[in-house]
């Protein structure tokens, strides 16, 4: 079903494969999606503002970003491509190098994206939600892959380490 | 004091009968002009009265009419603020919406317009809050210089925990 709201900021969904599976939900992000956690927001916040959970006590570069998903068995590949026993994510970077967003990749070889406080979505490629128009977040610019578990194994690891 | 002259009685000696008599009508007479010079100064003191009374009601309608003049205009005030407040929130949950970074999120420039409105903007957040839960966090935090979360919460965590505070506070009923 197709979400006019979600077409007019990501144009091209509208002729892209992609399908709504969530509500929209103010309580998680992506990195948060992509680690199959939906109880936190993960946020480094400058002002120490309660509310949002941050793993390491570096802030928002795409260094720390990579440095999180490390934390939770990550590390950099070269493509998106699908491997089998393998999952990925891609890291989008905006002009400005800042990360503005991951996806995940599914078994399936579609793609699973949390969009800010909005829906969750599947879509058929990165390049759907890249772009420098209205909402897009600029482009995929760092892989990483780690070992795919066995059904959603990875969703009950202990996220909360705290490194320095 | 009343402002009316009274007639003295002569203290001359009389002799004859006619000049008695003459005395008696004149005392008669100035009795009668001295009971009405009272009279005159009771009326007279009493429209003093009534005129101060009548001073002081007109002085109550002037206070209470400035008063519900001022109620008026606070009133007024208030409700431009609100309207204010939820135009600048509607437009930055739209502009905001597929954006995962706080950061950004604070550094929206509606959101700053939020912030700037000070602390007329609290009571306005956490009924947003209540309302429909987004990230206000950061600008009540900011406004208020207080944080009743625990360090552990979760987004959804915090947002109970400020409401707590907003009903304790007497924000919110």
């Amino acid at each position: 079903m197709r979400n006019a709201e979600l077409e007019e900021d990501f144009p091209k969904l509208k002729t892209g494969g992609y399908r709504v599976t969530s509500d929209e939900d103010v309580g998680y992000n992506c990195i948060a999606w992509a680690l199959y956690d939906t109880r936190q927001y993960w946020q480094y916040m400058r002002g120490r503002t309660k509310g949002y959970y941050w793993p390491i006590k570096w802030n928002n570069t795409l260094a720390s970003w990579m440095e999180v998903f490390r934390l939770h068995g990550f590390n950099p590949c070269e493509d998106g491509e699908l491997e089998s026993d393998t999952e990925k994510i891609a890291i989008y970077v905006r002009p400005n190098g800042m990360p503005s967003h991951v996806a995940r990749q599914q078994e399936s070889g579609k793609w699973t994206s949390k969009l800010g406080k909005g829906h969750d979505i599947e879509h058929d490629t990165l390049a759907l939600l890249e772009g420098d128009d209205a909402d897009e977040y600029g482009e995929v610019e760092v892989f990483m892959k780690r070992q795919r578990k066995i059904g959603s194994a990875w969703s009950n690891e202990q996220t909360a380490t705290e490194t320095t | 004091m009343s402002a009316v002259l009274k007639f003295a009685p002569t203290k001359r000696r009389l002799t004859t009968p006619r000049e008695r008599w003459l005395q008696e009508l004149i005392n008669s007479e100035r009795e009668d002009r001295n009971r009405e010079a009272d009279e005159y100064a009771r009326r007279i003191a009493d429209l003093q009265t009534h005129a101060r009374k009548l001073g002081q009601i007109a002085l109550n309608l002037q206070e209470a009419q400035a008063r519900a003049q001022v109620g008026v205009e606070v009133k007024e005030k208030a409700g431009e603020l609100r309207q204010k407040f939820h135009r600048l929130a509607d437009e930055w949950r739209k502009e905001t919406k597929h954006t995962s970074s706080v950061e950004e999120m604070v550094l929206h420039p509606n959101y700053l317009k939020i912030i700037a409105m000070g602390k007329d903007a609290i009571a306005l957040l956490l009924e947003e809050l209540e309302r429909k839960p987004d990230h206000w966090l950061v600008a009540l935090h900011v406004l208020t210089d207080e944080d009743p979360a625990s360090p552990e919460s979760t987004f959804y965590e915090a947002v109970q925990a400020w409401l707590e505070w907003g009903k304790q506070k007497g924000y919110l009923t």
